[in-house]
């Protein structure tokens, strides 16, 4: 990428993130929260991608990750007294560990019955979590947390979670951009394009996709600490299959191996979403459900067609239909 | 000798591929390898890159057994190696494919690489450096930003031997490099092998089908059949060898 | 002792509700090598239409479990031919992601068209439990039990013996093979998918006779997965076995276990065996290797 190529990016990266910084004084409330729990998808989405998009190694865990990540950090702020950062540090480690895990199966399983482990896994997830001891993470009734301390600040309005949600995502995206442009990210597109060619050129294919896991993992690790620290209120149904089949569908409707199509993705989704809920209740009307399924109907109807429009004709999603400038990497 | 198979048996299943192979390759030469279609050749290159493991028999590499060392160890130490077919990344450009060589001995681990130290920017642009002259070398230097997928087959082959040099081989295997080539493109690509030789200094183990070509760069020729060596020998040789000429060269006359 | 009895028992015809339900993924894996991770969703959309046609129709059940048949033979040749077919060939991330999205369609459909409420689907086959020694099993798992056996083997037979099932075997084990042999590629899929939709319109009554039936029924899809991957992609003889073992390990594992725990393992067990199946034997446990090449 030339020189100027790359400042322009800088510059628009800039002026889209003052834009966020600005928005919490003219959006609502509405806004904000918006902007948290998308900020928040929009990492643990990066993470999958990473996994995924560039890897090549299928994750239907994600959102069990996130679980790991937001059960850890709970614990680690409202019984053992964590601040903010070593909360998110104790979420992306123990939630890495986990992806390590995985890893370790993905050596020996491959593709689609790759897939299936990590359904089964998300189910094992749950059956765990709601079966040890109360006192650890408080099985079906959850984890309620205090507002978590940061630098002498508490993050008890939605503004302060915004602007740490902000920080983080900025530093774990500009993370995540560098990793693909490495050693590392070079690696993971060769074993996911040429798995066997790849070993015989000097990638270690076992190590790399232990990493692939680990990364993807961890940040939906901390994805789920952002999440328990906003919500402040941790409950494993929070984690469901559904929503790691969600986060597939948005790094393929945005666009597979790319950190801007899994950005895109959950912008697109994300607010698709909103859409529906807002008109919600006058679907509803028409149909005759209730307006809250409604809404989760019509999301599943729209994102499986998206999703299969996206891979039998769009392989590329959204990004694919951005001109070159703007997203050769 | 650079590299030795001793007894080497390899089975799938019920079917023999290779049986009791022995073989050597000088540090000074090129051989070719030569034998009908399923003679069991690629078996024998995937055995020393370490995709097959054979169930008898030793390979030593730099008189160091190669029982146990994983692939990509392999590559490290020196195992070079093109492939048959089209092995590269589709969608990366001829820069990235041939960088992807590079990776072992890019020294950055992942933390660097998420913080884009420095460190990490320096050590890829060193690397960008010896991609060039490999580039530059084969002729590849005006395709350096242009995607795989848009290049004729024949180019490609020939990234895919940018990109084995890449490693810093101590030895080359070859497989089939010029399979599916007009004998233009075929002229090139043996002259690139014997410049390579010369220039690298060396030893090169090229399987191959065209025994025009192999007569002419091979220093020597190991013929195998039904997964068995039948005979070995200088072009000379070979070609007054009368089991050879049953076994294969014979075909080639009809 | 009869409570043990009764859970083997019991774990045993649960299994074979899983094997029929692991043959319609079979089936449909082996003619077109996608493995449709929607077909769950086929289930349950089945066991609406019954339920639909029942409503209307509710002195002839066999006549609306006829209709349904065909109702969802025609959605499940259009799904075949718009989403199926594009598919062939290509790569697993490719397939997998787009089941995935008919997964979440239709799941979307099923709510919107039939809402979520809980309705009760009639009981087809007599709720009368069957006595057998001291235990009183489920009827509706009985017959669905021995139908499955029955199912199963007349799949191995036409498979192997039959020369209609002998060409889709072919086309199970490439499709350029099959080709090449002159062998129409999609009459085996239209056939695979007729046959899945029949055999899931079966599973439909076995697991939901006279009980209570809402768009979540297609969590039992999930769990029969296990004894698709046991069993191995393309083995239909190998389901059986497979779906046996998965359901009196859960069952036994639920009778031993559940005390301990306070519940839930016959549905985590399942999940539990196929993982460590699979990193065992990584292609399942009667699956075809195949071969890696370079």
């Amino acid at each position: 990428m030339k020189n100027n190529q790359l400042l322009s990016r800088a510059w628009l990266s800039i002026a889209v993130i003052l834009v966020l910084i600005a928005l919490p004084f003219f959006g609502g409330g509405r806004v904000i929260g918006i902007g948290i729990t998308m900020g928040i998808t929009m990492i643990a989405v990066i993470g999958l991608q990473l996994t995924m998009g560039y890897a090549g190694q299928v994750n239907m865990g994600q959102s069990a990750f996130m679980g790991v990540g937001a059960f850890a950090a709970g614990f680690c702020v409202s019984k053992l007294g964590f601040s903010a950062i070593p909360g998110l540090l104790c979420a992306g480690i123990a939630a890495a560990l986990f992806g390590l895990v995985f890893g370790a199966a993905a050596v020996r399983i491959r593709g689609f019955y790759l897939a299936l482990t990590t359904i089964a896994a998300q189910y094992v997830f749950i059956f765990i979590m709601l079966k040890l001891p109360h006192s650890w993470f408080g099985q079906a009734e959850g984890l309620r947390l205090k507002a978590v301390g940061l630098f002498g600040f508490t993050l008890n309005t939605d503004v302060r979670v915004y602007f740490f949600v902000l920080f983080v995502l900025v530093v774990l995206t500009i993370g995540a951009y560098n990793i693909v442009r490495s050693k590392t990210g070079l690696a993971f597109v060769a074993i996911r394009d040429q798995e066997n060619a790849s070993a015989l050129l000097g990638i270690n294919v076992v190590k790399y996709k232990l990493l692939a896991f680990l990364i993807g993992a961890c940040y939906a690790g901390v994805a789920g600490g952002l999440w328990a620290y906003y919500v402040r209120y941790v409950q494993i149904d929070q984690f469901s299959l559904w929503l790691s089949i969600w986060y597939a569908g948005m790094i393929i409707v945005g666009g597979t191996g790319s950190i801007l199509g899994a950005i895109i993705g959950t912008f697109v989704i994300s607010m698709l979403q909103e859409a529906l809920t807002f008109l919600g209740p006058r679907l509803a009307e028409l149909v005759g459900t209730g307006s809250g399924q409604i809404v989760f109907a019509g999301m599943n109807i729209i994102l499986g067609l998206a999703i299969m429009i996206c891979v039998i004709y769009a392989r590329k999603g959204l990004v694919g239909l951005l001109p070159r400038k703007l997203t050769s990497e | 000798m650079i590299l030795e198979l001793q007894g080497v048996t390899l089975r799938f299943g019920g079917v023999v591929a290779l049986n009791d192979v022995r073989m050597n390759v000088e540090s000074n030469e090129i051989l070719a390898l030569i034998g009908p279609n399923g003679a069991g050749k690629s078996c024998i290159l995937n055995c020393i890159s370490g995709f097959n493991v054979p169930q008898e028999g030793e390979i030593r590499f730099n008189g160091q057994l190669l029982r146990d060392q994983p692939s990509h160890t392999r590559s490290k130490n020196g195992i070079g190696r093109t492939f048959q077919g089209d092995k590269l990344i589709a969608e990366l450009s001829v820069e990235d494919n041939v960088l992807v060589g590079r990776h072992a001995h890019m020294k950055t681990n992942v933390f660097q690489d998420f913080f884009y130290w420095p460190y990490s920017h320096k050590t890829k642009n060193q690397h960008k450096t010896e991609v060039d002259r490999i580039l530059s070398l084969l002729d590849l230097q005006k395709y350096k930003k242009i995607a795989v997928s848009e290049l004729s087959y024949g180019l490609r082959k020939k990234v895919d031997l940018a990109r084995a040099l890449a490693t810093a081989p101590k030895i080359l295997l070859m497989d089939e490099p010029m399979a599916g080539m007009n004998s233009a493109e075929k002229e090139v690509m043996a002259r690139l092998v014997t410049q390579i030789h010369r220039e690298f200094k060396i030893p090169v183990l090229i399987i191959e089908h065209d025994i025009e070509i192999v007569m002419n760069i091979a220093n020597r020729i190991t013929v195998l059949d039904w997964g068995r060596v039948v005979a070995t020998g200088t072009p000379a040789e070979i070609q007054k060898n009368p089991e050879v000429i049953a076994a294969y060269l014979g075909q080639e006359d009809q | 002792m009869t409570t043990f009895l009764t859970f083997l028992v019991n774990g045993a015809l649960i299994g074979l509700l899983y094997s029929l339900i692991a043959l319609t993924f079979i089936i449909i894996y082996r003619s077109s090598r996608v493995f449709n991770l929607a077909q769950g969703e086929l289930i349950v959309i089945a066991a609406f239409l019954i339920w639909s046609f029942s409503d209307r129709l509710p002195d002839n059940p066999f006549i609306a479990v006829l209709l349904a048949t065909l109702a969802l033979v025609v959605i499940g040749l259009i799904i075949e031919r718009v989403i199926i077919r594009p598919l062939i060939g290509a790569d697993v991330f490719s397939y997998v992601m787009v089941t995935i999205g008919l997964l979440l369609f239709l799941q979307g459909v099923v709510l919107v068209l039939w809402g979520p409420e809980i309705r009760l689907f009639p009981a087809i086959i007599d709720l009368a439990g069957v006595r057998i020694g001291g235990m009183v099993l489920d009827r509706a798992l009985v017959y669905g039990a021995i139908a499955t056996v029955v199912i199963a083997t007349g799949m191995m037979i036409f498979f192997n013996k039959t020369q209609t099932g002998l060409e889709m075997t072919a086309v199970a084990e490439g499709h350029e093979i099959a080709l090449s042999m002159g062998i129409s590629i999609k009459k085996s899929l239209a056939i695979s998918w007729i046959l899945s939709c029949i055999l899931s319109i079966v599973a439909a009554i076995m697991f939901l006779n006279g009980k209570g039936l809402s768009f979540a029924a297609a969590d039992v899809a999930l769990v029969a997965l296990p004894a698709v991957l046991l069993a191995g992609l393309e083995s239909v003889g190998g389901v059986l076995i497979a779906g046996l073992i998965i359901g009196i390990t859960a069952q036994l594992g639920s009778y031993w276990l559940d005390p301990l725990v306070g519940g839930g393992v016959a549905d985590v067990l399942p999940f539990v065996f196929m993982i460590i199946i699979l990193l065992i034997r990584p292609t399942g446990l009667f699956g075809w290797k195949s071969v890696d090449r370079l």
